[in-house]
């Protein structure tokens, strides 16, 4: 019953670069569509808890860490703003507004991301894969799509949410404060000037875009750390690989949303 | 006996025209002549690797109609999440397959850890302890538990699990296997075994 015939190897495949760049997009497009399709696997409690433990992880514990660069990078912006503009309150609000709201916040969200989560994800999967962790998964009837990727996917989005959301009141909040205390204007002032100013289309802009940059690092990361074969020297290759293109694809989405929604 | 576990003339890469048909409440060795077969037949057995001839069926159905949850796997070294403590890796199959709720499931491991020499604290300290501070011999017993535990139609066991264990250890695990099949739940065990390593239940011919 057991042939001691061996199979041959396949022939090898020429590797072109345009190739491997299909192969590539491709390869990340096909984990996004996979994931959401298991979407009703979080019906399912052990991929609700990966999902909290994602949020947890993400989204708590960088929240420290975005208050601060947030802090940070509103009081630089206003700081320059004012020795600009001065008090002029309706100027400062529509820059910030340009400036933090529709741009930095996303981005330091998802750049903070991408420095926390996405390599710790690559890392852990491409550990996983080798450690063959990742087929035990799959032996016992379980995705790892629906138990591994998808709820991280989920878990990266939401926290790209909060995170902005968080890093816009931290750095707007800073802006006021400082612009209140140095010329003298009342803080209710500028928070009315503020919301008369902001309109609904830019607020779904900021969180369709961190939405989408918390989706892209964790499919990406995704992607590189499923790719790792059998060598632990893989991992690390695998991490700069998720990081660099993470933070490529954040920028990238970043240009084409911005041209499109302003 | 019906038989629950069916291979029909199956070729895969190593193996021609494999056949035999497991029935419920039994127990029965398959032995390979290498370790590259023996992983070949559990992997087809459990569904991870698709047949190129012949056909592999659960209760006279195709694999993949099969209820999750039906098939179990025992690896020889646990196949254990290293991010998931000892708890968490047993009642992961259990849960992610919907197959019981969280209040039977404590009384059923505490139950089975007992089955396998374990009771008191230090199963707690066992069950509590990541995955990855845990002993070759402590991660097979989770492997192991985690199979008992899921409580599947067949379980496919393979033989390396029993490798380097004291006898008295490999006597209480047989034993838990044994009363897996004689159980309510009525499952079978495959244990897959490369060469002839001594094993307790009778040959596949």
């Amino acid at each position: 019953m057991f042939s001691r015939e061996k199979t041959p190897p396949p022939a090898a495949q020429p590797d072109a670069p345009r190739v491997m760049g299909e192969r590539l997009w491709g390869g990340q497009l096909r984990v996004a569509w996979e994931a959401f399709c298991r979407l009703p696997a979080l019906g399912k409690w052990p991929v609700r808890q990966v999902l909290l433990k994602q949020l947890y992880f993400t989204g708590i514990e960088s929240a420290a860490t975005i208050g601060l660069v947030g802090f940070l990078v509103g009081l630089i912006v206003i700081t320059e703003l004012n020795n600009l503009v001065g008090g002029n309150e309706a100027v400062t609000n529509k820059v910030m507004i340009w400036v933090v709201v529709r741009e930095l916040a996303p981005l330091i969200a998802a750049i903070v991301m991408v420095g926390r989560s996405s390599s710790a994800f690559a890392s852990e999967l491409s550990t996983m894969v080798i450690n063959g962790e990742v087929k035990s998964l799959r032996c016992m009837g379980i995705s790892p799509l629906s138990y591994l990727i998808m709820p991280r996917v989920l878990g990266m989005m939401l926290a790209g949410i909060a995170l902005a959301f968080y890093c816009q009141i931290v750095a707007v909040g800073t802006g006021w404060v400082v612009t209140a205390l140095r010329h003298n204007i009342l803080l209710r002032d500028e928070v009315f000037s503020f919301f008369e100013t902001i309109s609904y289309h830019e607020i779904a802009a900021t969180v369709l875009k961190s939405a989408i940059f918390g989706a892209l690092v964790a499919i990406v990361s995704a992607y590189h750390g499923l790719r790792s074969k059998t060598a632990m020297t893989e991992v690390p290759q695998a991490v700069s690989q998720a990081v660099i293109r993470s933070l490529l694809a954040v920028f990238m989405a970043d240009g084409v949303i911005t041209v499109l929604m302003y | 006996m019906a038989a629950t576990l069916q291979f029909s003339g199956v070729n895969c890469d190593r193996i021609v025209g494999l056949s035999f048909a497991l029935a419920a409440g039994e127990i029965r060795v398959l032995r390979a002549g290498t370790k590259e077969e023996k992983f070949a037949v559990i992997e087809l057995a459990i569904g991870e690797r698709i047949a190129e001839a012949g056909t592999v069926a659960l209760n006279g159905a195709p694999l993949d109609a099969a209820p999750h949850g039906s098939l179990g796997w025992v690896p020889d070294n646990g196949g254990l999440i290293s991010n998931l403590k000892t708890w968490e890796n047993v009642t992961l199959p259990l849960w992610y397959h919907g197959k019981r709720r969280a209040a039977d499931t404590e009384g059923r491991i505490a139950e089975w850890l007992a089955r396998l020499g374990l009771e008191g604290e230090a199963a707690e300290r066992f069950m509590a302890s990541p995955s990855g501070l845990l002993t070759k011999l402590e991660r097979k017993r989770a492997g192991l538990l985690r199979g008992l535990v899921l409580a599947p139609q067949v379980l496919v066991v393979d033989a390396a699990l029993f490798d380097g264990v004291a006898q008295d250890i490999k006597a209480a695990w047989a034993a838990a296997l044994d009363a897996l099949v004689r159980g309510a739940e009525g499952g079978s065990v495959l244990v897959v075994a490369e060469g002839s390593a001594a094993l307790p239940w009778t040959n596949i011919e």
